[in-house]
């Protein structure tokens, strides 16, 4: 799934980052296989999206978003996660 | 007696967020020199210190930048500075945010590669506590290579603050350490296969591996540069796909090695961490709530401009005028009191009126980026704005445009993307200011009858309104045309990090405000006195017949001329330079409706645009700017020719048009010219106004005379 079909609150786990012709910058801000990633809000009109990234905070557009592949970490593994 | 010293070129770099200025702000004071990149809008700040051993230490402080891949034209700055290395850096200061360790370092090892000493600074250490965090500094040091500190650019309470001074202290006499530890590289052991760079090490056997991949990488940066020293990274062969791949790759190897570095140097309790953030957050950035703040914000903001500033203003305005009139009383009546009390003083005057709005709007500005509110604000109105080629954060200067552009385009100051933040400059002057007001005012009550439309609508204050929607919906059309005109080199993504939230340190909000206004005062300032100096000797000289204006009055009154104005003074400003250009200019504004009289009233507005007014008064020899009895002037006025009314409906709208489009005012195009160091935008921006304002009056003239 992407990263755009996550739910308000909900927790992934980036995967695949390589594959994909991301922005370098998206990388470098800590966008690497294996970050959890969560989605606190959307802005009013739907886009941008406001995750917390690893320890970033971070907002990404629409068409970003819908680039990231995630898998859904389960609920029980949440709180161990570093 | 001069003892040896020597001087340290030392450039602080960081990540966006990290407290980086403040902290230059804490190693340096107040002396610092703030220039700009030639070409670009990127300002240069630099600094000065002096350690214990009398070593003079020269402080640059970089824009904030993530790595050492460019993504915007500040960021750009910081490659090149690094990589060419024209200044002659010796060393780099890191600061580092403490709750975000890991993504910081990229950008350290990055700087190790390049072979630049290193010192990393991780700031904000006051944090520590509330989130549960650790470090071993020795450990990290020994890892790292490189000397370690942790500091806190805020003065917190109790002995956060003796300690923070003595940290600060600390910190600078460390900088020299950095050139006492072995350098360590990490790219070297990448292997990054595919990578041509092993091609060309060879021929370059002294060159730093990673300068070498960083010019090969980013070379559409560099022809010029590389043409000259490195020409074989020309030979080699370039895939942008490939080259993006091998990037990628080496992110994720510098994040395995951070990784491995941290591993047992930082650690983090969850369970002590506090949302704060998240808390705030959830209330600012609510859909509807977050809306309303935001607001509120906007509209207190707008207040204090408007409002707020207006009773500094007219103390400012107040007090030179009374200096005016006693060195007018007191000093011999010569030219050079003149230019001194008619000159030089209305000029200083109208330079020091801006300082209140300025002050204000950097005051709110300074305050709500310290805190962190300015991401939100991009966040909550990105999605409007960006249609228009404009960041959210365009809000600002735009909605402040309505009291004054001249702050309204400082204070685009703010916004990080090169592109956007010129256009925003550049459509700022298009939103109607109040100095338009009193020009709207005086023709609205002259050709707009005073009556109630729809039975409860004011049809006088529904044109006011149009002439302001008029001037909003030209800015966001111009902005518009001028996204698709300006090409940039970058792609635009939205990737944008939302800092924490953070109490304001209320020092760098003076240091802003400071220097914001210094900025103005003394760049901008000087052209508007010389302009206004410029325009009173104009207004206040002229040939023979402004020279001897009382001789030549009293004979073409006896001769009985019909067309001669009621006073002298309206005589000598028919007879002034000003007057001969009002004069001359006639036949191209006379398609817009408008006679001479008109024309010097055009010119006398690029003092200010309300000036207007006060030129008519003197025209129709109306005493003290009364605009009652000026508006039954001008409702009387005929012309001598034609014996038709001079302002008619179709004049007037031709006018309004006018003010809503024309580029009349000279501070304006004196700070657009100040904010991007170049008079070529100024221009573009005067004509392409003008222009549409022209061609509008005329249209609308041609239609309804």
């Amino acid at each position: 799934m992407n990263l755009g079909d996550l739910k308000h609150k909900q927790k992934a786990v980036i995967v695949n980052c390589q594959e994909k012709q991301l922005p370098l910058k998206l990388m470098e801000m800590g966008c690497v296989d294996g970050v959890e990633i969560e989605l606190l809000s959307k802005a009013p009109l739907g886009t941008p999206l406001y995750f917390k990234m690893g320890d970033t905070r971070i907002a990404l557009g629409k068409e970003i978003v819908d680039e990231i592949e995630v898998t859904i970490v389960d609920n029980d593994e949440n709180d161990q996660d570093a | 007696m001069t003892k040896m010293t020597k001087t340290l070129k030392i450039a602080l770099v960081g990540n966006p967020n990290t407290g980086k200025t403040s902290l230059f702000n804490k190693l340096t004071g107040l002396h610092k020199k703030i220039g700009n990149y030639p070409g670009i809008t990127v300002h240069r700040v630099s600094g000065q210190f002096t350690l214990d051993d009398g070593t003079q230490i020269e402080l640059i402080d970089l824009p904030g930048t993530y790595s050492l891949h460019p993504t915007s034209k500040d960021e750009e700055v910081v490659l090149k500075e690094l990589l060419r290395n024209t200044e002659g850096i010796d060393g780099i200061l890191v600061v580092a945010d403490v709750t975000n360790l890991k993504r910081n370092l990229i950008l350290l090892t990055e700087l190790q590669d390049l072979g630049y000493p290193v010192m990393l600074a991780v700031n904000m250490c006051d944090e520590m506590q509330k989130k549960g965090i650790q470090i071993d500094v020795e450990q990290l040091r020994k890892h790292l290579q490189i000397p370690v500190i942790l500091v806190s650019a805020k003065k917190s309470r109790g002995d956060g603050l003796r300690q923070g001074k003595g940290r600060i202290h600390q910190m600078k006499e460390m900088i020299p350490q950095m050139f006492d530890m072995p350098s360590k590289e990490y790219f070297r052991n990448y292997n990054l296969t595919g990578t041509n760079i092993d091609f060309i090490t060879p021929d370059y056997p002294n060159e730093n591996l990673y300068k070498l991949w960083l010019l090969y990488t980013e070379q559409d940066k560099f022809n010029a540069y590389i043409k000259e020293n490195y020409p074989k990274i020309f030979d080699l062969p370039f895939n942008k796909t490939t080259i993006k791949r091998l990037l990628q790759k080496e992110i994720v190897k510098r994040y395995k090695d951070i990784n491995h570095i941290l591993k047992d140097t930082y650690k983090v309790d969850k369970s002590k961490a506090t949302g704060l953030t998240d808390r705030i957050d959830r209330i600012l950035l609510h859909k509807f709530w977050g809306l309303l703040i935001f607001i509120f914000i906007m509209f207190l903001v707008f207040q204090s401009i408007f409002t707020w500033a207006a009773l500094p203003m007219d103390w400012i305005d107040g007090s030179f005028s009374h200096t005016a009139v006693y060195f007018k009383t007191h000093l011999p009546a010569n030219q050079l009191t003149a230019l001194l009390t008619d000159g030089l003083i209305p000029g200083i005057a109208g330079v020091l009126i801006f300082v209140p709005q300025i002050t204000l709007l950097f005051l709110f500005i300074a305050l709500l980026e310290e805190m962190g509110y300015m991401s939100r604000i991009v966040f909550l109105m990105d999605r409007i704005m960006q249609p228009f080629g404009l960041s959210g954060k365009s809000v600002v200067p735009l909605l402040s445009g309505t009291a004054c552009a001249v702050p309204a385009i400082m204070s685009a100051r703010t916004i990080e993307n090169a592109k956007e933040r010129l256009i925003s400059m550049l459509v700022t002057p298009f939103i109607t200011c109040s100095a338009r007001l009193p020009v709207y005012t005086i023709i609205i009550a002259l050709i707009i009858p005073e009556k109630d439309v729809f039975g409860f609508v004011n049809l006088q204050g529904l044109v006011l309104l149009a002439l302001y929607l008029l001037g909003f919906v030209s800015a966001l059309i111009s902005a518009y045309v001028l996204s698709k005109v300006i090409k940039s080199k970058y792609k635009r993504f939205f990737i944008l990090e939302m800092p924490e939230y953070k109490a304001p340190i209320l020092k760098n909000v003076w240091i802003t405000v400071w220097d914001n206004v210094k900025a103005f005062v003394f760049g901008a300032g000087k052209i508007i006195v010389a302009f206004s100096i410029i325009l009173w000797f104009l207004a206040t000289h002229g040939g023979d017949k402004f020279a001897n204006a009382g001789h030549y009055y009293q004979m073409e009154q006896t001769a009985g001329n019909t067309a001669l104005p009621d006073n002298l003074s309206a005589y000598k400003l028919e007879h002034s330079y000003l007057g001969q250009m009002g004069k001359t200019i006639e036949p191209v504004i006379k398609p817009l409706g408008y006679d001479w009289k008109i024309g010097i009233a055009l010119l006398t507005s690029f003092a200010a645009r309300e000036v207007f007014v006060s030129t008519l008064s003197t025209i129709y020899s109306v005493g003290n700017d009364d605009e009652q009895l000026l508006r039954e002037r001008l409702a009387s006025e005929h012309n001598l020719i034609t014996g038709q009314k001079t302002f008619t409906f179709a004049v007037g709208i031709s006018l309004l048009l006018f003010y809503v489009f024309a580029m009349q005012c000279f501070s304006t195009l004196a700070t657009l010219h100040h904010e991007t160091k170049t008079w070529k935008w100024p221009v573009i921006i005067f004509f392409y106004m003008t222009g549409i304002a022209y061609i509008s009056a005329l249209i609308a003239y041609q239609l309804l005379k």
